[in-house]
């Protein structure tokens, strides 16, 4: 019987799920039948690609080059006539087989480091792109020394600390659906549903 | 005359700002009560004149007065009303006016609902708002009087609301966005008054939680209408694009969310008290830095007001004794703010501690990369530009942990937790669900959207699996009462729901973002009239090219049909007609793209009409996207658990029972008073 | 203790720095020195790159980069449907009165119409370089015009100047480079 709730939340979730699967047209209506992608007509596509790697790979690039006219705007997103021609450009040199870097630098050695929405990684953008990072470790540190902190104030967990704010005891007196008095009675009914299972 | 009236009214603001900022804190100072309770009747005077002030422009726009400069650069006869009433909030003086009015109302909103505080407390809170207030009213008075008169040469025509404004996203996303921004100022107030009494308890965190929780709603609502706005009207298709202005608006919105889950720490267990007053110092010191970086002109944006450089230094000025003054109050008042609470390693405020970590660290990377390319031009080190790639990698992997503990925290207790206490089949139940919700859903919409399997879209879905199936569990397993699962869901706090909706929002978001990312696609392709090209599971048809008059602008419109592909035959079942647009405008001559969108749930099909490569011929953008509903979907419930969480018993008791009649009452209230009087925070605690 | 004390501070210390860079470059506006939306060239300090490209006038005349070695010398990008372009035309006749090489490179322009525009408006330059393509355009980093480009006596791009070309600009930016015109 304790067991319902986990069941429920599962069916909730699976019957969301499968409408979710089902509500496209109500055509796919399982798994198996999932119908894979029809490509566009190449006929009508404005730019014709080899393949769908060369496709991603120009469409990633326009994303991520900026148009050096425009306000703050990628180079797909811009109606700058400069963006068309760069467009234009990385096109062509998609098409001639050169990689994401090789575009990125040619379109750099011509633009400037600004065109780039990702900055190169240079002593110059260390900062950057290392900050984050750095921060995450020196964050890691600092939780570290508070907890080191607290355990060399308290080894005995028994003993409650007088702080002065309402403790579990105290609590329970005033509000009985406060937070700790629940999580007591969440760990009960786990407890007693194994129990029920040996 | 009307004008007029409206600048006199706001001229009269600075006074009263003035008597507010400093007569209730000399009075709290002193002691003397007639002084702290002139507060609210100031704050309430305020409020008057520049609602007076704020209406006195309304109607100037909304009568085509272009004798008033702002309005003849703003608006336009042939504009309809309700765009004549939002374009005063379309440029940088009319916007400021909200601002400033909005600033005003939480000042009352605070006054009227804060009747339980001590006396002095409450003078404290409204002159610092009054402080604020008073830099802000100097700002608009004294840079932007938003009132001007065009008396040497009249204009007979306004020159029209930039285009990109006349939207119904427009009306709502700005005084939405500021309510947000500015209320943060009602915490930032709070933690000043702390700091200035060196006082912070359990109460002073009950009365500051659900102003803060409000004001958080209110900016989750604003940015997600901005990023709606931008997706549909722009034409691009994108929904977010980490513009130094949308960055302006999202670092508030990140410190507030650390603030949020920081003070419920601080209120329930004393903890993270200095974090606390740091962060609600910093959510509306990021609010301000927004102002400035927008309204200054130092950056570049799409988004950025027209501005001249002698705005930015004003403002730059506000910053710096706002900011300064409360940063250097913090410095020298701090170290009595020392939390005596010790908790251990397991327990639910390491947790936390570890999410206002990550939160931060977030903040951090967004800060720094909105004003890296200023740093490099002030050291003259060359023009840079940092936009979404570089925050998509670094912003999505101090995410994920932080949707992990999400799943996790709720289950751990506060203070201390033994390991063989914490119960890891919820853990496991939900481990194993999200796997296999990961598994068949990437392996369905792989083969849905003809994309390879995507490690990105497994996360995405396992994680928000994770977070919803944790949060259910836990619910449920809460809510377990004799009498029933619904009686015993019906007799949780408030609260308790809040982050239980919002944490499922959260969950909601993720997996739009994940999904819209991986799976979308977008083709740009040529139609010809009668034309009908597949794409995915979709066939579209180019029915129609016309072109049609609206009130203030020319259109050519097209009108697209859209089919199941693989049934061409079988079924001309339309499943939607899309009417994408090129408008020109009359007045500005800007020529606008609306694009078309099928919404679903599920997916959203957006066509944008492109330019006439020939007669009958025309570009068209065709994008599928997926799931990216739940973006803004997901917003809603963060906002709505935010607001839930503020009908909580314990703020409305602390709001009624000052002074405590009823049995009840007495208990309740002294939960929350006793902390005042006796356990007030006392440096000697700190020893113990 | 004292330790502990001095970390409160960092948030300050931060902020001031912010204040600083802020106020910095707030100034340079004010002065306009800084413009957020000017970007520089990334060509400063190298040659021009290499072309081959006829001249306006004359469809059989090729021009390389060697053609524009020898003397200081100003390359303007214009071009017929370049409004501005029409604003700074007078200044470049000045400038070409007082002996001042200036060659140009007509960009993404009809030849017909810009030899018209010559004749009615007064030819400043030494030669002009066809670009109708704007390959030459893109190689030089042109995002619009009119664009000046200056060159030393060995083809090395010294400055670029983006927008109209002024006594002003003339006088605060090129002048100072310190070329041999």
């Amino acid at each position: 019987m304790k067991k319902h709730p986990l069941l429920m939340v599962f069916y909730f979730l699976a019957s969301f799920f499968a409408s979710v699967c089902m509500a496209n047209e109500g055509k796919n209506l399982s798994l198996l039948t999932a119908e894979p992608l029809v490509n566009v007509e190449i006929a009508s596509e404005l730019l014709k690609f080899e393949n769908e790697l060369e496709r991603k790979m120009y469409y990633q690039l326009i994303q991520d080059l900026r148009c050096p006219k425009c306000q703050n705007q990628n180079l797909a997103d811009s109606d700058a006539p400069i963006a068309n021609d760069l467009r234009n450009e990385i096109y062509q040199l998609v098409k001639e087989g050169y990689t994401s870097s090789e575009v990125e630098k040619y379109m750099e050695t011509r633009y400037g480091q600004f065109v780039r929405y990702a900055p190169a990684v240079s002593s110059a953008t260390a900062v950057l792109w290392m900050l984050p990072a750095a921060l995450i470790i020196l964050g890691l540190f600092i939780i570290l020394g508070i907890l080191k902190r607290n355990r060399s104030f308290a080894n005995d967990f028994g003993k409650d600390f007088d702080d002065g704010f309402h403790d579990d005891k105290n609590q329970h007196t005033f509000d009985r659906k406060s937070a700790e008095d629940v999580d007591r009675r969440v760990t009960e009914l786990l407890h007693s549903s194994s129990e029920d299972q040996q | 005359m009307i004008p007029e009236i409206g600048h006199f009214a706001l001229l009269l603001c600075l006074p009263i700002a003035l008597m507010l900022a400093t007569i209730p804190l000399l009075g709290a100072v002193r002691g003397n009560r007639l002084w702290m309770n002139a507060a609210p009747i100031m704050a309430a005077g305020q409020w008057l004149f520049l609602l007076i002030s704020f209406c006195c422009l309304s109607s100037a726009f909304l009568t085509d007065d272009f004798s008033v400069k702002l309005v003849a650069m703003h608006s336009n006869s042939k504009l309809p009303g309700y765009f004549k009433f939002s374009a005063l909030w379309g440029n940088h003086e009319g916007s400021l006016l909200l601002w400033v009015f909005i600033l005003s109302s939480w000042t009352l909103a605070v006054a009227c609902f804060s009747r339980q505080l001590p006396d002095d407390i409450r003078a404290r809170v409204l002159s610092v708002l009054g402080m604020i207030s008073l830099g802000f009213l100097a700002f608009v008075i004294f840079t932007s009087n938003p009132f001007e008169r065009l008396l040497l040469n009249p204009v007979a025509e306004g020159r029209d609301l930039n285009p990109l404004l006349q939207d119904i996203g427009l009306i709502i996303h700005p005084p939405m966005l500021y309510i947000g921004y500015v209320g943060f100022a009602v915490a930032f107030a709070f933690a000043i008054t702390a700091l200035m009494t060196e006082k912070l308890d359990a109460a002073w965190a009950r009365w500051s939680r659900p102003w803060t929780n409000i004001a958080w709603a209110f900016l989750t609502v604003g940015i997600a209408l901005g990023s709606w706005w931008a997706y549909y009207e722009l034409g691009w298709g994108g929904w977010w694009f980490w513009d130094p202005v949308e960055n302006a608006s999202f670092m508030p919105w990140l410190a507030g969310t650390a603030l949020v889950h920081s003070l419920a720490a601080t209120e329930k267990r004393g903890v993270f008290r200095s974090w606390t007053l740091l962060l609600a110092i910093l959510a509306f010191s990021l609010s301000l830095l927004g102002t400035f970086l927008v309204r200054s002109g130092i950056l570049v944006s799409v988004h950025a007001f027209a501005s001249d450089p002698t705005r930015g230094i004003f403002i730059l000025a506000l910053l710096v004794i706002v900011i300064g003054s409360s940063l250097l109050l913090y410095a020298l008042k701090a170290p009595a703010m020392r939390s005596a609470v010790r908790f251990n390693g397991i327990s639910r405020e390491t947790l936390l501690l570890a999410n206002n970590a990550l939160l931060t660290v977030a903040l951090a990377t967004v800060l720094l990369g909105t004003l890296f390319p200023l740093f490099m031009k002030a050291l003259n080190a060359g023009s840079y530009s940092v936009g979404p790639p570089y925050f998509n990698s670094m912003f999505i992997p101090i995410m994920i942990p932080v949707l992990i503990l999400m799943g996790i925290a709720p289950y751990i207790h506060w203070k201390q937790t033994r390991i063989s206490s914490v119960q890891i089949r919820p853990w496991v139940f939900s481990l194993s669900a999200a796997i296999l919700f990961s598994v068949i859903g990437t392996i369905y919409m792989s083969s849905h959207y003809d994309h390879d399997f995507s490690w990105a879209a497994a996360l995405t879905i396992a994680l928000s699996t994770w977070i919803t199936v944790t949060t259910g569990i836990h619910l449920i397993l809460k809510s377990s009462h004799q009498e029933g699962i619904i009686s015993g869901m019906k007799r949780l706090a408030p609260s308790y729901w809040g982050m239980c909706i919002a944490h499922f929002g959260i969950a909601i978001t993720a997996l739009g973002i994940g999904l819209t990312s991986v799976y979308s696609e977008q083709r740009d392709v040529r139609m010809e009239v009668g034309q009908s090209i597949s794409l995915g599971s979709y066939r579209y048809q180019l029915v129609d090219i016309r072109g049609i008059e609206g009130a203030n602008y020319r259109s050519t419109q097209a009108t697209i049909n859209v089919y199941m592909a693989e049934a061409a035959g079988s079924s001309d079942k339309t499943i939607a007609v899309l009417l994408p647009e090129k408008r020109l405008y009359y007045a500005t001559k800007n020529v606008m793209t609306e694009a078309a969108i099928d919404p679903r749930l599920t997916r959203d099909l957006y066509v944008a009409l492109g330019e006439q490569l020939d007669d009958g011929v025309w570009a068209m953008r065709i994008h599928v996207k997926p799931f990216v509903r739940c973006i803004w979907l997901g917003t809603l419930f963060m906002a709505l658990g935010g607001v839930i969480a503020v009908a909580d018993k314990r703020y409305r008791k602390a709001l009624l029972s000052s002074k405590p009649k009823t049995l009840e009452s007495v208990n309740s209230a002294a939960s929350a008073t006793a902390s005042v009087d006796v356990l007030a925070l006392n440096p000697t605690n700190e020893n113990n | 203790m004292m330790h502990d004390r001095i970390k409160l501070f960092i948030p300050l210390l931060i902020f001031f720095l912010l204040v600083a860079v802020f106020f910095l470059l707030q100034n340079r506006m004010v002065t306009g020195e800084y413009d957020p939306s000017e970007l520089p060239s990334a060509l400063i300090g190298k040659k021009v790159p290499e072309f081959s490209l006829t001249t306006l006038g004359d469809d059989t005349v090729v021009k390389t980069r060697d053609d524009l070695v020898g003397k200081a010398a100003l390359l303007n990008v214009w071009a017929t449907w370049c409004i501005s372009c029409r604003v700074e035309h007078a200044y470049l006749n000045q400038l070409a009165e007082r002996g001042i090489t200036v060659y140009g490179l007509n960009y993404k322009d009809d030849r017909l119409e810009a030899n018209r525009w010559l004749e009615r408006l007064g030819n400043p330059y030494q030669f002009n370089l066809f670009d109708s393509e704007g390959i030459l355009g893109l190689h030089l980093g042109v995002y619009g015009a009119p664009e000046t480009y200056v060159l030393d006596r060995k083809g090395v791009i010294r400055y670029r100047h983006v927008g109209v070309l002024n006594q002003n600009i003339w006088e605060s930016k090129v002048l100072p480079l310190g070329l041999n015109w």
